[in-house]
């Protein structure tokens, strides 16, 4: 190896420890990239003595810089791309979860809305105070809803007019509890989502 | 205002608008890696740095505004040729049209000459 080689290999090493913070393809692409450069430029020239080399080392600047240069775009680059990915996880992961706190435990009755609250508790994206009202605001969701208009349905007698003769007062109490229970889990879940969706960007 | 904060603004508004020089050089041809340092080079004030075009244009490569391709060398190593993709051009076009319009302004009132005009 020619002296001239050992100034082009230092500054190579240089810049390769200096990039070392970058992904391994990105840092092998600008190795290559400022390898050819010098290659190219040098072929330009009338030869390649020490005089030659300096300049066109000293004209890319200092390997510091270029890593520099190359790491700033990692820091300005990293934070939309990881919000990217958090805002589809909004679409999925966190959805399901909401729509299992609202109907979990009728399409797997109790233990639907028991994954649910798992689900909850374990994301990262709600807030203890927004998973507390998740969970109170109301337990099993519209389960009490469609438990209440099960059992009417089937223990009560309507006639065709309309008039129900089961026990009246209880009824009525059980349907408006279960109603304020429906609004309360559909207010909770629009509520989630948007904090998730909040959250995410 | 200081000095300082002066050059200091300079530098961060010559880093904003590279970029876009970058793409202008590209507008109308393919060019490779050195001719294109070359380029930003001959003009005073532009570039102080060579190496550092290099990671400009991967990270422009990664952004998708220019696509590359090899190309043999009669003389010395494969040439990496960079082009402008369609959303290139449309950065491109946004930037000159915001820009003209910002340094005409500024032109009309810190420019040489007669500011009424």
């Amino acid at each position: 190896m020619t002296a001239t080689d050992q100034l082009i290999e230092d500054y190579l090493g240089r810049l390769e420890s200096a990039a070392s913070t970058l992904p391994s393809a990105q840092r092998a692409e600008l190795l290559t990239e400022i390898r050819t450069h010098i290659e190219i430029t040098l072929s330009h020239e009338e030869g390649r003595g020490e005089a030659a080399v300096r300049t066109v080392l000293d004209r890319l600047g200092t390997p510091e810089d270029i890593a520099r240069e190359a790491g700033t775009d990692l820091t300005v680059e990293s934070p939309p791309q990881a919000t990217a990915t958090g805002r589809r996880r909004v679409g999925a992961f966190d959805l399901v979860t909401v729509i299992l706190l609202l109907v979990g435990g009728i399409v797997l009755p109790g233990l639907g809305w028991v994954i649910a609250v798992v689900l909850l508790w374990a994301s990262a994206r709600w807030t203890t105070r927004d998973k507390l009202i998740g969970t109170l605001v109301f337990p099993g969701g519209l389960t009490a809803l469609v438990g209440f208009l099960l059992f009417s349905g089937g223990s009560s007698q309507c006639s065709p007019s309309g008039s129900c003769t089961s026990s009246g007062s209880s009824v009525g109490v059980a349907l408006t509890l279960g109603l304020v229970a429906a609004a309360g889990s559909i207010a909770s879940a629009v509520y989630l989502l948007h904090r998730a969706q909040h959250a995410a960007a | 205002m200081e000095q300082g904060d002066a050059l200091n603004l300079l530098t961060q508004m010559r880093r904003g608008a590279l970029p876009y020089c970058v793409l202008a050089l590209l507008r109308d041809e393919q060019r490779y890696g050195v001719e294109i340092v070359r380029l930003l080079g001959e003009v005073d004030g532009m570039v102080t740095s060579e190496g550092t075009i290099y990671p400009l244009l991967s990270r422009l490569r990664r952004q998708g505004l220019v696509e590359t391709t090899w190309r043999e060398s009669t003389a010395g190593p494969p040439r990496r040729y960079y082009q402008l993709t369609a959303a290139g051009h449309q950065a491109l076009d946004a930037f000159a049209g915001e820009w003209e319009r910002f340094s005409g302004a500024v032109e009309h009132f810190i420019g040489e000459g007669d500011p009424k005009r």
